[in-house]
């Protein structure tokens, strides 16, 4: 398992920020294939894929450039935009923040933000992250292993489920004004062995500093092996409950987003495949895997359940 | 002496037919395309396409005012862009996107994926149209003819809308989601139709009307 590390052996900021490195994969890929053709040339001329320098995860990709994973974020609360929440959300208020640990639990409690910190050891996590829509990235997550925030509530034996709330704030997030079909707060849910499994966690950080607000800051869960709507974002509420709870995008379109969503590339969505994926800042495209990669780690918390009919 | 609109014109309408490109060629210059440029290849050029095709199917109802007749030729013009942009658009996707896999690409339109085969119809039709728009070819082919099959441009232009409609995420039809733009287009694709259809209804009684009036009320000599 990851080992605890301190934010400065962490990979320098300049390896994340690293601009330069990003234009060029995200820019001259496919300059050069198209643009050639109509006598406009690139400045630079790389190969499709640059490495940026510094860490992979465990299969040896490399981590996704920081700018994009903090300017590309599907975050309803502030737009359907993707580009557009990094900005709609900088000013977002993290400051104080109490999570809420309650239900089927014997000791219920209320922890907040720097208490959490201080009592939950943060590790490093490098995880692949597979949004349904068909793309994908590697980030340095700064968490713990959500077993352990669990154990201190100490489930009771009715407990079977783990419902997450995400804040509801419309005042800070425009999306929670301006999309009224939408059943707010966003709501997550996980089966209470998914949920105590090693590598889910709640994340504080990423690249080695606090989650910028549009990743989910101050709080966000993150389950690897599921795509990147089950990792609810800005977390206030965890609440164990017996029977499957209801889940945001799961009410929205049950026939397009289940409850399990286990990254699967031999279940296509409705509307498309998910056998292959676009790495963000890589060109072209790779295929998908199952579970995302983490196969071996959690494929026996389905053994024996027909993935197809729980998508 | 002001010279004829038809003239100046040149530069305005292809102009606006490149447009779409040159912006997308700007920002991607500038490195101000998404983190998911392919993305945002494929969605602009496709876009590029249908504003093309829509503004071909504007041409002939501006002809219709006498002082903007010479603008009808231009329904071709526009045609020819909006072909060239679907082929861009249809070679990002297979050619940078999916790198010619083939293997992918079939299970990508295998998997119950409707709005791909709207928009290869719409394609093709596009296709069978540029290929007879020489006019060598127009006149061996025969006007009558000629007429009918470009005739289908209005069903590529509808299926061109719905593959556009389809691929966003929402659901046009309960009017949620991130619809806004087809359904924009998709409006005016729609008053573009009902305007011919009109005229012609309009045509149709003020012929009826002339026939009356020449040999009905007028005794023959």
């Amino acid at each position: 398992m990851a080992v605890r590390i301190s934010p400065r052996e962490i990979t320098p900021e300049h390896v994340y920020l690293n601009r330069r490195a990003f234009l060029k994969v995200a820019g001259s890929a496919l300059l050069t294939g198209t643009l050639a053709a109509c006598g406009v040339q690139p400045q630079t001329q790389t190969p499709a894929r640059t490495p940026v320098p510094g860490k992979t995860d465990e299969l040896g990709d490399p981590i996704t450039p920081y700018e994009i994973t903090s300017n590309y974020n599907n975050y309803y609360e502030f737009s359907t935009d993707k580009r557009a929440v990094a900005r709609l959300a900088k000013d977002f208020p993290t400051d104080p923040w109490t999570i809420e640990v309650t239900g089927l639990v014997k000791r219920p409690f209320k922890i907040g933000l720097e208490d959490l910190l201080r009592a939950f050891p943060q590790e490093e996590r490098i995880y692949r992250l597979r949004c349904v829509e068909g793309w994908s990235v590697v980030v340095p997550w700064q968490g713990f292993p959500l077993a352990k925030l669990l154990a201190r509530a100490e489930p009771t034996s009715e407990a079977r489920y783990v419902r997450f709330v995400s804040i509801y704030k419309p005042e800070a997030m425009p999306g929670q004004r301006k999309y009224r079909t939408f059943p707010w707060p966003y709501t997550e849910g996980l089966r209470l062995d998914e949920a105590m499994h090693p590598l889910t966690i709640l994340a504080t950080g990423m690249y080695g500093k606090l989650l910028p607000p549009q990743n989910g800051a101050p709080v966000r869960l993150v389950v690897p092996w599921k795509y990147g709507f089950k990792s609810i974002k800005a977390v206030v509420k965890i609440e164990l409950v017996a029977t499957q709870p209801k889940t945001f995008w799961n009410t929205v379109a049950p026939h397009e987003y289940g409850f399990y969503a286990n990254v699967n590339p031999n279940v296509p969505h409705p509307r498309w495949s998910q056998a292959t994926e676009r790495r963000l800042g890589e060109s072209g495209r790779r295929p998908t895997l199952m579970f995302n990669g983490y196969e071996e780690e959690v494929a026996y918390l389905y053994k024996g359940m027909d993935l197809r009919e729980n998508y | 002496m002001a010279r004829h609109p038809a003239r100046w014109f040149r530069w305005l309408g292809h102009g606006i037919a490149w447009t779409p490109l040159a912006w997308l060629l700007l920002e991607a210059y500038l490195g101000r395309l998404s983190p998911n440029p392919i993305q945002d290849w494929t969605q602009r050029t496709g876009r590029g396409a249908l504003y093309l095709l829509t503004l071909s199917l504007a041409a002939t109802p501006l002809s219709w005012h006498p002082r903007l007749r010479w603008i009808r030729p231009w329904r071709r013009t526009w045609g020819l862009y909006a072909f060239a942009y679907a082929v861009l658009h249809v070679y990002l996707f297979v050619g940078v996107d999916y790198g010619w896999r083939w293997d992918w690409l079939w299970q990508e339109i295998l998997s119950q994926k409707p709005y791909i085969w709207w928009g290869l119809v719409a394609l093709l039709i596009l296709t069978a149209l540029a290929a007879t728009s020489p006019k060598a070819v127009a006149r061996r082919l025969g006007a009558r003819r000629w007429k009918a099959l470009h005739r289908l441009v209005y069903l590529a232009a509808v299926l061109a809308v719905w593959h556009a409609a389809q691929a966003v995420k929402g659901n046009v039809l309960a009017l949620r989601g991130d619809i806004y733009r087809p359904v924009a287009v998709g409006l005016v694709v729609g008053a573009l139709l009902l305007a011919r259809v009109v005229r012609r209804g309009l045509r149709h009684r003020a012929f009826v009307r002339f026939v009356k009036k020449r040999f009905a009320t007028s005794p023959p000599p």
